[in-house]
């Protein structure tokens, strides 16, 4: 079952508001199968359900069951085989978004509201001076509404199962509009449906999902356990870095102590061991210090926030150096840490530490 | 209407940008010391989708307004670009990248008509999804290097205004702020008149730290405090 809906999960906080109770199947149907269903209100929560095949059959004006009218001028439901009755999928939902998606460009693109199609034309969504509280629709290629009479809607619902069923076929989108306020014009309600459309999917479209919670801590404590987990990491002290090099002196840390003073090498302050540990991106294979550790610090120091006086304990450097930044973005785009790209592209890193200080905040408004 | 290939506009079409309030960062002061209009455009912008002589050739001098409809929106277009992202959205930048730099709310009075190009609404000018255009604009509205964007920004603007169009702006989700979108107008048309100020947050204040902490928190991000001063720092000498 990890295909699952997750409501809490997939869109963040705009959408799944709740769903639709789900029906159970009915052993005397004449038609079977499951419809799953997008109800995409003016302006609010989009919500997914499924309906048995059966509850389509219904008179002039009945909408689909749902939760209850919502507060909003209407609701925009959208119909697709449902391959369970019980659940909806991630892909069932996604296809169902797919679908919505569609339907709202198709009809924004043909300007399909309000006006009588122009003869030789496509048919188009029209508003009759007396909308009906309930209408339905198909939308064929992606050009092309028609209206569809209540009478007929489990007959077009059931082949559009049939459809699916059929490996390669092109099945239009069935879709529903219930209308709560008459005063409302489609086009007004289809511009509603799109705002909540975009509300819940808009970044979406452009990457991958968002999940939005409040951070558990405030900016102090974020920082300092960021502080710890970078200290966990195992850096290599003073004392350790002297004896790695071969340090004569009495106290093994100062060979460290002297490299950090000239600029040569970069250390951050662990407090709770009053001793400096030293990021291992600066150290080879064979733990000696890296070429171009020196023009780094150096690109870095013309930072006013990074100098040796300014950032005595390193900090700022470290969260700098760690942090994966667009401005060290890879091939395929993806943020990267400076200090994971500092062995194989060092002129890239320190040319990043340069923009990053020399740019100019006042031309980026 | 159609075009030729090289035209980033398979058509020419505009949404609407909604009159209601947006938030828009800007510095407090120009380089020279003179204060800034928070309701001014910026003639000197190189940020995505700028128009200015210095940026391409042929250019005309316009001014940039960007303005957001959240927050986050604004900071990240403006000012977070090139943050350090660690994991579960923690983010850090260095300081001196807020020295001097605000955050203002702003209302727009009546509604404009841009160019949108964030996804639905990019059909409206880019129909095809399947064509060269779609991923074009992908790189546009997200790459982090703007540079990039200012010769499409320009070949824009002439399509536009060669099918006889004011060319009042774009559109475009954020990427890292959830729901939010970018809106981008240029002056001319913009004009001032049709905004007014609600309010500035001077952002390299302790006021403006809480501001930025909150804000990305609503998007998701947690800002991380400024990593100096207290045991951050070690005793003078120590080892």
């Amino acid at each position: 079952m990890q295909d699952k809906l997750d409501k809490e999960n997939k869109m963040g906080h705009h959408a799944y508001a709740a769903v639709y109770p789900m029906a159970g199947r009915r052993r005397d149907m004449s038609i079977h199968g499951h419809v799953a269903i997008m109800e995409i209100p003016a302006d609010g929560d989009i919500r997914f359900g499924s309906r048995p095949l059966a509850s389509f059959i219904r008179s002039a004006g009945a909408a689909s069951p749902g939760l209850g009218r919502p507060d909003s001028k209407g609701v925009l439901r959208v119909f697709r085989p449902d391959s369970d009755a019980d659940w909806l999928s991630r892909t069932e939902i996604a296809e169902l978004e797919k679908l919505a998606r569609k339907l709202l460009e198709a009809t924004r693109r043909m300007d399909a509201f309000d006006q009588p199609a122009a003869a030789g034309t496509s048919p188009r969504l029209r508003q009759d001076r007396s909308p009906q509280a309930v209408r339905y629709f198909e939308l064929f290629a992606d050009q092309a509404v028609q209206e569809v009479r209540a009478t007929e809607l489990a007959e077009r619902a059931s082949r559009m199962l049939k459809r699916a069923d059929q490996a390669g076929s092109s099945s239009g989108v069935l879709f529903e509009i219930e209308q709560y306020d008459p005063s409302a014009t489609l086009r007004s309600l289809f511009e509603g449906f799109s705002r909540s459309f975009r509300a819940a999917t808009a970044t979406e479209a452009e990457t991958s999902p968002v999940a939005i919670s409040a951070p558990a801590r405030t900016p102090v404590q974020a920082s300092a356990a960021l502080r710890d987990q970078l200290l966990g990491l195992g850096w290599p002290t003073s004392a350790e870095v002297g004896e790695s090099h071969g340090s004569k002196a009495g106290n093994k840390g100062q060979w460290a102590k002297d490299r950090r003073d000239r600029g040569e090498l970069f250390g951050v302050w662990s407090a709770n061991e009053r001793t400096f540990r030293h990021p291992t991106f600066q150290f080879d294979e064979t733990g000696a210090i890296r070429p171009f550790v020196k023009e780094l610090l150096a690109a870095l120091s013309a930072n006013p926030d990074f100098t040796p006086e300014a950032d005595k304990g390193g900090w700022r450097r470290a969260f700098w150096l760690h942090g994966p930044t667009q401005a060290l973005a890879g091939a395929n785009g993806a943020a990267r840490a400076p200090a994971d790209v500092f062995a194989t592209e060092p002129a890239a890193v320190i040319e990043a530490a340069r923009a990053m200080t020399g740019a100019d905040t006042h031309d980026a408004w | 209407m159609t075009h030729g290939e090289d035209a980033l506009l398979e058509r020419i079409a505009f949404d609407t940008m909604p009159a209601t309030i947006y938030a828009r960062v800007h510095p407090a002061r120009l380089q020279d010391g003179s204060p800034v209009d928070p309701l001014s455009a910026n003639p000197r912008s190189t940020a995505r989708m700028a128009i200015q002589p210095a940026l391409a050739a042929r250019a005309p001098a316009l001014g940039m307004f960007y303005a957001a409809t959240t927050s986050a929106g604004a900071l990240f277009e403006a000012l977070l670009r090139h943050a350090a992202i660690y994991p579960k959205r923690q983010v850090y930048l260095p300081r001196h990248k807020l020295r001097g730099q605000c955050l203002a709310l702003v209302e727009l009075r009546r509604p404009l008509d841009i160019i949108p190009l964030g996804l639905p609404d990019r059909r409206i000018v880019v129909p095809d999804p399947d064509s060269w255009r779609e991923g074009r604009w992908r790189e546009l509205i997200s790459t982090a290097d703007h540079r990039d964007t200012h010769a499409a920004a320009l070949a824009v603007y002439e399509q536009v205004r060669a099918a006889g169009f004011e060319h009042g702006g774009l559109s475009w989700p954020s990427i890292q702020a959830p729901h939010a979108v970018v809106y981008l107008l240029y002056e001319p048309p913009f004009q001032r008149e049709d905004w007014s100020l609600i309010q500035v947050i001077a952002l390299d204040t302790p006021q403006g730290e809480a501001f930025i902490a909150d804000a990305l928190a609503h998007a998701g991000y947690a800002w991380l405090a400024d990593p100096a001063g207290g045991d951050y720092e070690p005793e003078p000498g120590a080892i």
